[in-house]
């Protein structure tokens, strides 16, 4: 048929006959016709799919990689905590008090939000406790008018569910027989709008219509608070019918990072730290899974070949607080008064009833509390971790793990007066191998498998390195897991799918995010599943839209794609310097281009990012004459918001790269929310940071960068406008369209 | 070329054949464009992404009958190195706006520049390479007909010419 000739005779065959056959072409043509017709509408929806999907890597690529730069972050705060002593005198300070807070009495009496007074000026909405129907209909107006929550209220509010989780076991028990069905949301991500519409499709909690919501509340989007304050309101007001499980940014580390922390602190400017601290508490006590029926399975990330739910449930949750905080170990010998505390909290028991009162009755899973398994799990952990080797190993690669390190020889600092920072090297402290309970480690381990790993195709389990913790379990380990616990399902969120679920392993696992539009506007659905006595889930998608106006395929494709383009612009922007080293070593005779492959593989090892570069060539950098890539066309259109003082390209860079870390430093020393900081805390600060970075900066660069943006020379640094001059700035977006026209058609070929 | 000597050429097992037969950035290239279609990474496409991969490298004239006929005949999962050996040989270039146009034209003799909704319907549902129902819905929502029933080809085929051109830089 079509296959052999060549498109030009067809053209030339065709036009002859439609010249020819003016009013009746015959069947032949008409089929020939249809065919291209078909073909060629065929090809350009499946280029656009094309397009779609790699758009999708691109976001996913980002938003990991910048979890794995999460754990520099993590580790650096975890060494300024540990050898931090305070800038000044006034109290302790907000870094030690964020990252490991003892437990302050003051939180713990029950009067400490009743010394808060909420003004008789404040519009937002007052709500009473023990919480009825009526105080969550008025939170949820509130929050649909864009009114904020007195902290007093917050504050009340997290004590109150503190106490509530307190009671309730690691692992929820659900049955169904209760109720008709069950309604199992994941991912919100601080999505206000798109929990109202599930509550408008689906019916608010209550006895009739129970919800399971599986972690990641809070981060990325704008309204974590009022998304977090309404689930913990419907869970005090039915306990039993709202269950909620931790996921891996209900942590406070992954908070500071991903925009919790920031909101807060923004919503709230007296009393922010008091809530974050609570929240933290909170967020360690909720529980990691759910259970339905005995027979389903629901927890934020995944399993592990080592996850064992038994073990699971007689842990003491709230010891993890953040995944990203390794059990403490660092310093303890140097700290005798930390390790104290340290070891009462280990000893301390809580004083959890068992949770009959909680769940419903279990179907065949013995009751956790009974079992006298702490005592038997240490030996066998201990001994399986010892013996298994790579399989799944799920260190977070952090500094502080032994098998990471090579120590280093310890610089020689001077000893500083107390109220300045020491600034020994992050590795060479942490070499010290101190000894830990192994006990502490598979409790870490086992929580942290729960909520950061992920389903893959092929059997087997092996770290997750592409998200820095957890694991990347086959449909074997699948397998493994649900017929030793007589289950069938297992349902679970943490990644985003683009029809807002997917099924896996043979359709014994569920991923369920329910975050639409979650990397830009038309990208994803989100999607909640309803589970009645037949356990047969059924699935609802949805998507919020802000714009009334419904924009075609093609044009949201092109948006998405023009949005991951930027963003993986700003990170070619950001990896300057060594991305133009490695083009060098291809091209030794400095012609200034690269075979594509070169500059693809480049790419590909500087940026870790696997991406379809050349596929993306003509979006990112244009050709010379001779098909080489000019390499230093990738760099043209993204640049410094501001033009910058006398900062050299390695610093220049760093601040790009990191800069959103750096706002989140800012924000802790900053303890009044002034805004400022003074140059001590800043080059401390500063110094500190690279060194741990391992970026060789020079002392009088940071010296010389801090004097020039202090412009009215008060010894204070207002770092937002600071800040403001390393965002990364897409060139073409201030010019007129005129020019852009000029510049951006046939520019890359 | 014919199914038949495709089939001929993939039984004799042309595993390292194949990739002599293009130039090693052409393979990258295709590569890539599997990959983006592997969604999940297994290294294997489905039935379903192949179409979408060949036809995304925009070079491919094989009918969908012939793809079937053809997927009947490999012998297990499609891997890269089927995917070259049984498809490589096919490519081709992109099929100039002329082109379609008087494809279009055939079916619009007094070249009033637009077709009936329900005669287009008619012309790519019934023969060669039949759309589908949902394909042919999927086309009359992104380029709506008239009113009258009526659909512009020709603004159908500038915009998606000039379109991917623009969208291409």
């Amino acid at each position: 048929m079509g296959c052999g000739t060549s498109v030009a005779t067809e053209t030339q065959v065709m036009k002859l006959e439609a010249d020819e056959a003016v009013k009746a072409p015959s069947p032949a043509l008409t089929m020939k016709a249809a065919v291209l017709i078909q073909r060629w509408y065929r090809r350009y929806m499946a280029r656009l799919e094309m397009r779609r999907r790699y758009t999708w890597n691109i976001f996913q690529s980002i938003e990991y990689a910048g979890e794995q730069d999460q754990l520099q972050l993590s580790s650096f705060f975890s060494f300024m905590l540990d050898n931090f002593t305070q800038l000044n005198e006034n109290g302790p300070d907000l870094i030690s008090q964020l990252l490991d807070p003892v437990v302050d009495p003051w939180l713990e009496r029950e009067t400490c939000y009743n010394l808060i007074s909420v003004p008789e000026t404040y519009t937002g909405p007052r709500i009473s406790f023990p919480l009825s129907v009526s105080d969550t209909s008025i939170l949820l107006s509130a929050f649909k008018e864009q009114q904020i929550l007195h902290a007093r209220y917050v504050l009340q509010l997290l004590y109150e569910t503190k106490k509530l989780l307190k009671q309730m076991p690691n692992i929820t028990h659900f049955s169904t027989s209760y109720t008709k069905e069950i309604t199992i949301c994941g991912d919100l991500h601080g999505r206000l709008d798109d929990l109202l519409l599930i509550f408008y499709k689906n019916g608010l909690p209550s006895a009739e219509t129970p919800y399971v919501f599986n972690g990641d509340f809070v981060d990325r989007g704008k309204k974590s608070v009022e998304v977090v304050i309404l689930l913990f309101a419907y869970l005090l007001l039915y306990p039993d019918y709202m269950h909620l499980n931790r996921g891996n940014h209900e942590d406070h580390i992954m908070n500071l990072r991903y925009g919790f922390t920031k909101e807060v602190m923004q919503k709230y400017k007296t009393h922010g730290r008091e809530i974050l601290q609570l929240f933290q508490d909170v967020f360690s006590l909720l529980p990691i899974a759910t259970v339905i029926d005995g027979k389903i399975l629901i927890v934020h990330g995944g399993i592990s070949d080592q996850t064992d739910l038994d073990f699971l449930s007689c842990i003491e949750r709230r010891k993890v607080k953040s995944a990203l905080r390794f059990p403490r170990r660092s310093l303890e010998q140097l700290d005798i008064s930390q390790s104290c505390k340290h070891g009462k909290r280990m000893r301390s028991t809580d004083s959890s009833r068992p949770n009959s009162s909680r769940s419903y009755k279990s179907q065949g899973t013995p009751n956790p509390r009974k079992k006298r398994c702490r005592l038997n799990r240490q030996d066998s952990a201990a001994s399986s971790s010892s013996s298994s080797s790579s399989s799944s190993s799920s260190s977070l690669c952090s500094p502080q793990t032994p098998s990471c390190l090579s120590p280093r020889p310890l610089p020689s600092t001077p000893s500083m007066p107390h109220g300045v920072l020491n600034v020994p090297f992050l590795d060479s402290m942490s070499s010290i191998p101190l000894p830990s309970p192994p006990q502490h480690e598979q409790e870490w381990k086992q929580i942290v498998d729960i909520l950061w790993s992920d389903p893959k195709t092929q059997e087997g389990c092996n770290p997750n390195t592409f998200r820095g913790g957890g694991c990347y379990f086959g449909p074997d380990i699948t397998q493994r897991l649900l017929v030793q616990h007589g289950l069938q399902l297992i349902i679970r969120s943490h990644e985003c799918k683009q029809e807002g679920y997917e099924l896996c392993h043979g359709g014994k696992v569920i991923t369920i995010f329910s975050a639409s539009n979650y990397y830009e506007e038309g990208s994803n659905r989100g999607a909640y599943i309803k589970l009645g006595r037949e356990l047969v889930p059924r699935f609802y998608q949805y998507q919020v839209s802000r714009t009334t106006r419904r924009l075609t395929l093609t044009q949201r494709v092109r948006a998405a794609e023009g949005s991951a383009l930027r963003a993986l612009k700003e990170k070619l922007f950001a990896h300057r310097s060594e991305l133009v080293a490695g083009f060098q070593q291809y091209d030794q005779t400095g012609t200034g281009s690269v075979s594509v492959s070169e500059w693809a593989q480049v790419l590909e090892t500087v940026l870790r990012l696997d991406l379809p570069w050349r596929t993306l060539r003509p979006h990112l950098a244009h050709l010379a004459p001779d098909g080489c890539v000019e390499y230093q066309s990738c760099f043209e259109n993204v640049g410094p918001g501001v033009s910058l003082p006398q900062v050299t390209p390695n610093l220049a860079e760093t601040l790009f790269r990191y800069r959103t870390d750096i706002e989140i430093i800012f924000n802790i020393i900053d303890k009044d929310h002034s805004g400022l900081i003074s140059i001590e805390e800043f080059r401390h600060t500063w110094r500190l940071f690279s060194a741990h970075l391992g970026v060789a900066i020079d002392d009088r660069a940071i010296d010389d960068l801090a004097r020039s943006i202090d412009f009215n020379k008060d010894g204070s640094i207002d770092f937002t406008e600071f800040l403001e001059a390393f965002r990364v700035v897409h060139k073409l977006d201030n010019k007129d369209s005129q020019l852009q026209e000029k510049m951006g058609k046939g520019r890359y070929s | 070329m014919s199914p038949k000597k495709a089939k001929k050429k993939a039984a004799d097992g042309a595993g390292s054949n194949v990739f002599s037969m293009f130039e090693q950035a052409q393979i990258q290239e295709f590569k890539e464009a599997f990959t983006i279609m592997d969604q999940n990474r297994d290294g294997f496409i489905d039935k379903s992404d192949l179409r979408d991969t060949f036809a995304a490298l925009g070079r491919l004239n094989v009918g969908q009958d012939e793809l079937d006929e053809m997927l009947k005949e490999a012998s297990g999962p499609i891997n890269f190195t089927v995917f070259l050996t049984m498809f490589g040989e096919k490519l081709k270039g992109a099929d100039p706006e002329e082109t379609i146009l008087n494809a279009f034209k055939v079916f619009d003799p007094e070249g009033t520049g637009a077709l009936k909704k329900d005669y287009v319907t008619e012309m790519l549902t019934t023969q060669a390479d039949r759309f589908s129902p949902e394909e042919m819905e999927a086309m009359f929502v992104a380029f709506p007909p008239d009113v009258a029933g009526n659909l512009d080809y020709k603004n159908l085929v500038y915009v998606i010419t000039h379109g991917e051109e623009k969208d291409a830089e």
